[in-house]
């Protein structure tokens, strides 16, 4: 029984990570219909945010907000720099963000050299709670990530900025004619969903290691949230997570962690053959 | 829509590019305020940088198959006795990708190569020259590398320290162009080519003789063996298996993880329960800090279980921390620590000349040092760099290096000292435990 306790809570724990990490693929990627290869640097960067916040004698807490606010103004610079330019075309960004994740890559390497660092847990230890032992900052992750995940959802889904952004995808041209002020809500879109990576890799900052290429483990398994939760509806994330948690936890604890990774990622080709999605023209 | 906007455009265009500027500004001020100034650019990109044009071989004895043309570079300008074409050594190394941390060392460390054996009268008479080259821990770039070395810089030795990935792409290039190649990291055994000699740690050599003593030690006897899933680890656990078993031990679980895992909290459960009281994680870089940080707060850290590991090196350690750390034994071939006169004087100067803060030299760095060495030993035994006669002339040879005695075996691996480090309560590591000679448990008569 205790058992069954625990391996729920590492998989509410997996699914919150997910959960946030893929949040803002979510939005870039599912909404917006940008392949967004650079998505996992957002969330290193994030954690070096982390990493200087703590250097710097600072609370962890802080960097929350502060990977936030570095990781928007970023996020929006690469919006208008580069995306803004090509979005319409999906080779070219694969190809654009693809670049665009080395040289982010190359110039943290270049600022904090290729050491590992490394962030101390705040609140080191366990709590008892459902008569098992469970690490406290897991606890902590789980409840942040999900006011974070529900709130971002809900300003894209039931507010006029959400509207906007969802009109644009729609149907750029109409909407730019119409009077909607297409430049400003993609350039917020877009640093959101950075900003959303910035708060997941300063969240996992204090449970591994931080380094240069910490980004690319995180790709995949935000892609596969937003294929397995479906790309055009943005509470699919929420979905996908769970559905990726609960068959990577569930395998784990049957078979190992190399059946469950490629158990998750069979799971993702399932689903692409289930759904057949569109690729142009989503809607939220 | 398009004329009227660019103008827009572009000026957002010009904002942008300052902002970012501005950003990158910042961060690299936060980077300068930290305690680690910036580290300067490896010496490296130097030694790529030097020239070494193509058409102008490094060739010297009579029995190499390349042409001679007439020799136009002239000795370095160093009043030191060895004179002429010098002895080119290539250096096969991973200084950026994942592996990329263990660089550093190693390119300085090419210095030391350079000054020690000329400083000793060169090879042959003859002064060394390095040439590094850089695999990105990617086996393709790494088949590349080993391409350039031989064809674009005539190199008369490769020594490597790289994953197994990129020796076994690699090692056809030498082999075919006839070149010797020391293959110097630890690695999985079982090498064996006419061209190579492999001078790393083995499993068999880190765990025959630790495995018993980490048992007496501690008092433990049920092991759990995790690593991540791979053929080093594999094999490593493999024989880890028969000594634990011959030590009157037994493995109560055995788990592998896939490179990159983020996440520990099932696998440290399975440990939780399993009864173990020793682990032994050979897990690297990340994987090792994530599964550690996040051990202690499942209950399972250190203090908990003691862990033997075969690979947790200085900056992977010193960020778990010694509050994760302390208590830790780590098995290797060297540690900086190593107490010995030769050895002592060689880690002052090594953070003498590349500053306090450099990266440590290490395993890796030293078992290229000693590949060096036992190469220019061998070459001067054998009057001729050429590769047959260099080969016969390191089979049996012995040599006495900072890292202790060392002598290459008749399977052409290294008889060396393995040395057990307990991690202080300071984050320091401390040398509990030295097995001078160990064999290592390989067979190979190419």
């Amino acid at each position: 029984m205790d058992a069954l306790t625990l391996e729920l809570l590492n998989g509410l724990s997996l699914f919150a990570t997910l959960a946030i990490v893929a949040l803002g693929l979510g939005i870039v990627f599912g909404l917006m219909g940008i392949i967004n290869l650079a998505h996992g640097e957002f969330v290193m960067i994030g954690a070096y945010v982390a990493y200087v916040t703590h250097a710097n004698g600072l609370s962890h807490w802080l960097s929350l907000p502060l990977a936030a606010v570095v990781l928007f103004v970023l996020g929006a610079c690469i919006e208008v720099g580069l995306i803004r330019r090509i979005h319409r075309r999906p080779e070219v960004t694969i190809l654009a963000t693809f670049g665009l994740s080395i040289c982010l890559r190359q110039a943290v390497e270049l600022i904090f050299t290729k050491d590992f660092r490394g962030v101390p847990n705040p609140v080191p230890g366990a709590t008892r709670a459902f008569g098992v032992l469970f690490p406290t900052y897991r606890y902590v992750l789980i409840g942040i990530a999900v006011v974070v995940v529900v709130v971002t959802l809900l300003a894209f889904t039931r507010s006029r900025f959400g509207l906007t952004v969802r009109a644009i995808v729609a149907d750029r041209d109409l909407a730019d004619a119409s009077g909607v002020r297409t430049g400003i809500a993609y350039f917020c879109a877009f640093g959101i969903g950075a900003a959303t990576a910035g708060i997941a890799g300063a969240l996992v900052a204090p449970l591994g290691a931080i380094e240069p290429q910490a980004g690319l483990a995180y790709l995949p398994g935000a892609f596969l949230v937003v294929i397995v939760g479906g790309f055009n509806r943005l509470w699919g994330v929420i979905a996908g997570a769970l559905v990726v948690a609960a068959v990577q936890t569930g395998v784990i604890h049957f078979y190992d962690a190399v059946w469950a990774q490629i158990a998750a990622l069979a799971l993702a080709v399932l689903m692409l053959q289930l759904r057949r999605v569109p690729v142009e023209g989503a809607t939220a | 829509m398009g004329s009227t906007l660019k103008p827009r455009t572009r000026s957002r265009f010009r904002t942008a590019a300052i902002m970012m500027a501005l950003l990158l500004g910042m961060a690299a001020a936060c980077a300068t305020s930290d305690d680690e100034p910036a580290v300067a650019e490896p010496a490296a990109t130097e030694a790529e940088a030097a020239p070494a044009p193509a058409d102008e071989p490094a060739d010297d004895s009579d029995a190499a198959p390349e042409p001679t043309e007439a020799p136009a570079t002239t000795a370095p300008d160093e009043p030191a006795e060895p004179s002429g074409e010098p002895v080119r050594i290539g250096i096969l190394f991973s200084n950026s990708g994942p592996a990329g941390i263990f660089g550093q060392p190693t390119a300085n460390i090419a210095e030391f190569i350079e000054e020690d054996i000329n400083a000793a009268g060169g090879i042959n008479g003859r002064p060394v020259e390095t040439f590094l080259a850089d695999d990105a821990t990617d086996p393709a770039v790494g088949r590349q590398a080993m391409e350039q070395l031989i064809e674009s810089d005539g190199v008369d030795v490769v020594l490597g320290t790289h994953s197994s990935a990129t020796r076994e792409a690699a090692k056809p290039l030498a082999e075919d162009a006839g070149v010797l190649y020391i293959y110097a990291a630890l690695y999985e055994g079982g090498e064996c080519s006419p061209v190579m000699f492999n001078t790393g740690e083995v499993p068999s050599q880190q765990l025959a003789p630790v495995i018993p003593w980490m048992m007496d030690e501690t008092g433990g006897s049920k092991w759990f063996l995790l690593g991540n899933d791979y053929v080093w680890p594999r094999r490593s656990f493999e024989l880890a298996r028969q000594y634990i078993e011959a030590a009157g031990g037994e493995v109560v679980g055995e788990e592998y993880v896939p490179l990159g895992t983020q996440d520990f909290s099932s696998v440290a459960q399975q440990i939780a329960g399993s009864g173990a009281d020793l682990i032994f994680p050979a897990l690297v870089g990340g994987d090792a800090i994530a599964f550690e940080t996040q051990a202690v707060d499942f209950g399972i850290g250190q203090d908990a279980i003691p862990r033997l590991a075969n690979i947790y090196e200085e900056n992977v350690l010193g960020v778990m921390g010694p509050a994760v750390t302390a208590g830790m034994r780590v098995t290797l071939g060297y540690f900086k620590e190593v107490d010995n006169p030769a050895n002592n004087a060689f880690v002052a100067r090594y953070f003498e000349q590349f500053g306090a803060d450099a990266p440590p030299h290490m395993t890796f760095s030293s078992h290229i040092y000693d590949a060096a060495l036992l190469y220019a030993a061998a070459a001067n035994a054998a009057g001729t760099t050429d590769t047959a006669a260099v080969a016969a002339a390191l089979e049996g040879l012995s040599l006495s290096t900072p890292t202790g005695d060392i002598s290459i075996t008749g399977s052409r691996h290294l008889a060396q000292p393995i040395y057990v480090a307990e991690i202080q309560s300071d984050g320091s590591q401390l040398i509990v435990q030295s097995f001078p000679a160990v064999e290592p448990d390989e067979t190979c008569s190419p």
